[in-house]
């Protein structure tokens, strides 16, 4: 019986993703064209299309998103490289200073993106800690100067906080690619045919590794023009970039409006489609012209060349650990600042009230974020080891194909599918209940899980497995007392990765949610536009700090895990 | 060719892992036209000694002693300028390039195209590999993966050849006929060879000292 249950959990995932992700497009277009009988729209017509296009706000918005998105994702991605390149030019991915920017890597992606945007805030702004600083030591600033250092119109703060979130996201995604081909062999060959290293480098193994990564670049690009979170906070204001534009409309009580939401959402489809084809052009492009170069003999680089380059990349580099440090110790000191004026550097006064102000505010939203994660990640990760423990039942090329599917999420905006999916909601009586923020929450969370967990549980010798049913142990305890254990590491890691991602979804907290149901993450955002910053630090902190006790509490479970993978 | 032939001298070369003396003091001539083999088990430091030649000593590893390339010291020198080819156990190919791309890599700069050309076709034939100039590497035998390794590493001009077990890993026709190939090239380009090996056959077929580690 027990059997049958996880024989389906295949199924279920592909009717979960794929499933939801096909219905949310589909209602997506749908409400596009204004056809949703149930919600008084019975006829199909291009107004809604019409109305989004004749929006005198949309060519600055489409503008700024794409402004931001690009230049993002260029700048995270050379730097990313420069960065690798410098650390590891023999590509062992072990020596120590690789070792430790990567811990720091992850400690920047651990950090959710609402309380890092926060924080980023209370830097850059014009009352913010940087010109704060520049005013002591210059005087420029006896008042906060009337510039638009946040929320610009371009986008530029947005995409200094992407490239912060994304740079450290693609440097680890390059050392593992390096992990997996084999950069050592190629750099030390190409030695002895006389290339420098850095040359080899960018020559020989970036060729190679830049297939590996291509994915994760094209998700960070996708990212980049769809989000949602961050662009409330520093993006621009007036007109917003497209998602948030997109998202008014969704949360507007016009229906007309919501019509134009999916109009919307179909245009942020094709302008991520667009920017992505035009991606993978360029990439095209650049690899042709750069092929004659390849091969045509040149050694080393200018050695000036090489020295400013690698130097900005670790200025760079040094500077963007900096912001983020920076960003949360900024939000930790408004939480605990009693009062705190412009020119100051450091409050007059530190105090626990905000904390206790916020105390009885704190709770639901609290108790919500709590509730979800362990519910999404839990729910995750027994549908993943399902779908691992079933996958040797199926046939290997089907679990390929559908193991693609894990990566929709990450590529289709997810503004678009679920302006879709709340219509959906919308027709089942789901808004503002808890299936339905747990369903959308699921979505995210189930394919981080599980891409975290494959790995380790695929590599894990079949043999102990065969051993334990050798002798004579039942299926069910082997798998308790033999496979659980041995995989206790990855299997907590997962559960926190899923933990972490339900904790920083802004998103579907709010489509699903519509303001009932509230996590730290919607309060935090919420609360930003409110302009108490003492409030805002105080929920920034809250949400990043219970982020980092789930990833504490899977490090603890590492550390005991009778047997670690190597 | 009047030269002399060129020698590859280690001197009284010590090798240790982690302060513990896995090899040596080695002191040896290696003269073009007489290879070498540097014969031992694995883990008897064989490899990292070729490894501390070209510059590339993995890290655990110390090293003392000199290595002169006629009178030219080699230790001190980064990799890319010791200009000691090697053939390594794997063939290392690019897999992004295509063969004609792996061999141009590897042609000094400032040769004009046609001269780029016609020596990458040189090369192609003098290892029975005409016409195989756009196949990708893994489109090829290992033989023939083998004999491009090769080619790659002499269009380079290298003053020296290191071989690291390059032949363990071919099939034993293709061994004889690729060993052969390789001390005949050298010995034509008048190239110091120094063979590290676990098998008394590549030895013999050497045809020159045989030290045992």
């Amino acid at each position: 019986m027990r059997r049958d249950i996880g024989r389906l959990a295949p199924a279920i995932a592909l009717l979960l993703l794929g499933g939801s992700i096909t219905a949310g497009l589909f209602f997506m277009m749908l409400s596009g064209v204004g056809f949703v009988p149930a919600l008084g729209g019975s006829v199909a017509s291009f107004d809604a299309m019409g109305a989004v296009l004749s929006d005198p706000r949309l060519p600055a918005s489409v503008r700024a998103t794409l402004t931001a998105g690009i230049a993002a994702t260029l700048v995270a991605l050379v730097l990313a490289i420069a960065v690798v390149a410098r650390l590891d030019p023999l590509g062992t991915g072990r020596d120590c200073p690789a070792r430790w920017s990567q811990r720091l890597a992850v400690a920047i992606l651990a950090t959710p993106h609402a309380a890092l945007a926060l924080g980023l805030a209370f830097l850059l702004a014009p009352s913010g800690w940087i010109v704060r600083l520049v005013n002591l030591a210059t005087g420029l600033f006896p008042l906060p100067p009337d510039l638009p250092l946040i929320q610009d119109r371009h986008g530029f703060a947005l995409a200094v906080a992407l490239v912060i979130k994304e740079t450290p996201f693609l440097i680890v995604a390059l050392l593992t690619a390096l992990g997996r081909i084999d950069a050592r062999a190629t750099l030390q060959l190409a030695g002895t045919l006389g290339y420098g290293r850095h040359m080899a480098w960018i020559k020989l193994v970036l060729p190679q590794a830049y297939p590996l990564v291509r994915f994760p670049v094209l998700a960070v690009l996708a990212y980049g023009l769809s989000v949602v979170d961050m662009s409330l906070i520093l993006g621009p204001a007036s007109p917003p970039t497209l998602p948030v534009l997109i998202l008014q409309w969704a949360n507007d009580p016009d229906l007309a409006r919501r019509f134009m939401a999916g109009a919307g959402a179909v245009l942020q489809l094709g302008l991520v489609a667009g920017a992505l084809i035009l991606w993978r052009l360029g990439e095209t492009v650049l690899a042709r012209l750069s092929r004659g170069w390849l091969v045509a003999g040149r050694r080393i680089w200018p050695p000036w060349l090489a020295r400013v380059a690698l130097g900005l990349a670790g200025l760079l580099a040094l500077l963007l650990v900096m912001a983020a440090a920076g960003a949360l110790i900024a939000l930790i000191t408004w939480s605990v600042a009693a009062a705190w004026h412009y020119p100051s550097i450091l409050p007059d006064q530190f105090t626990a009230a905000n904390w206790q102000r916020a105390a009885t505010g704190l709770a639901a939203p609290l108790g919500s974020s709590i509730a979800l994660a362990l519910t999404a990640s839990g729910l995750s990760l027994l549908l993943a080891v399902a779908c691992l423990e079933h996958e040797k039942v199926l046939r290997p090329r089907l679990v390929r194909r559908s193991e693609r599917l894990l990566f929709l999420p990450l590529l289709v905006p997810d503004i678009s599918f679920l302006v879709g999916i709340h219509v959906l909601l919308l027709l089942f009586g789901l808004n503002g209940r808890w299936p339905g923020v747990l369903w959308l929450h699921l979505l995210f969370v189930f394919p981080y899980v599980f891409l975290a967990l494959k790995e380790p549980w695929r590599q894990l010798d079949p043999r102990f497995e065969r051993v334990a049913l050798a002798l004579g142990t039942s299926t069910w305890r082997t798998f308790w007392c033999v496979k659980v254990p041995l995989l206790a590491g990855p299997l907590a890691w997962s559960a926190a990765i899923g933990g972490a991602v339900s904790l920083s979804l802004y998103l579907p907290t709010v489509l699903a949610g519509e303001g009932r149901i509230v996590t730290l993450a919607s309060e935090a955002i919420t609360l930003s536009s409110g302009g108490d910053r003492r409030v805002v630090g105080v929920y920034g902190v809250a949400q990043a700090t219970l982020t980092g006790l789930v990833f504490l509490s899977a490090m603890l479970v590492l550390r005991h895990a009778r047997w670690r993978q190597p | 060719m009047s030269a002399a032939p060129r020698v590859l001298r280690l001197q009284a070369v010590e090798l240790c892992l982690e302060g513990r003396r896995l090899l040596g003091p080695l002191t040896c001539e290696v003269a073009a036209g007489r290879p070498t083999t540097l014969m031992g088990p694995s883990g008897s430091g064989k490899s990292s000694l070729l490894n501390w030649l070209i510059g590339a000593l993995p890290p655990g590893f110390s090293a003392r002693g000199e290595a002169l390339l006629d009178d030219k010291p080699l230790i001190g020198l980064p990799t890319n300028l010791r200009r000691l080819g090697i053939l390594f156990q794997d063939d290392v190919l690019f897999p992004h390039l295509n063969v004609e791309g792996n061999l141009a890599f590897a042609l000094p700069r400032g040769l004009d195209r046609l001269e780029r050309r016609q020596r990458i076709e040189a090369a192609l034939a003098e290892a029975e590999l005409a016409g195989l100039g756009a196949r990708a590497p893994d489109a090829l035998s290992g033989g023939q993966r083998a004999r491009v390794a090769l080619m790659r590493t002499l269009l380079a001009e290298p003053e020296a050849l290191l071989l690291d077990e390059p032949f363990a890993k071919l099939d034993v026709a293709l061994r004889d006929r690729f060993r052969r190939l390789v001390f005949e090239k050298a010995a034509a380009r008048n190239l110091p060879v120094l063979l590290v090996s676990h098998d008394p056959a590549d030895g013999v077929a050497a045809g020159g000292p045989v030290i045992n580690l």
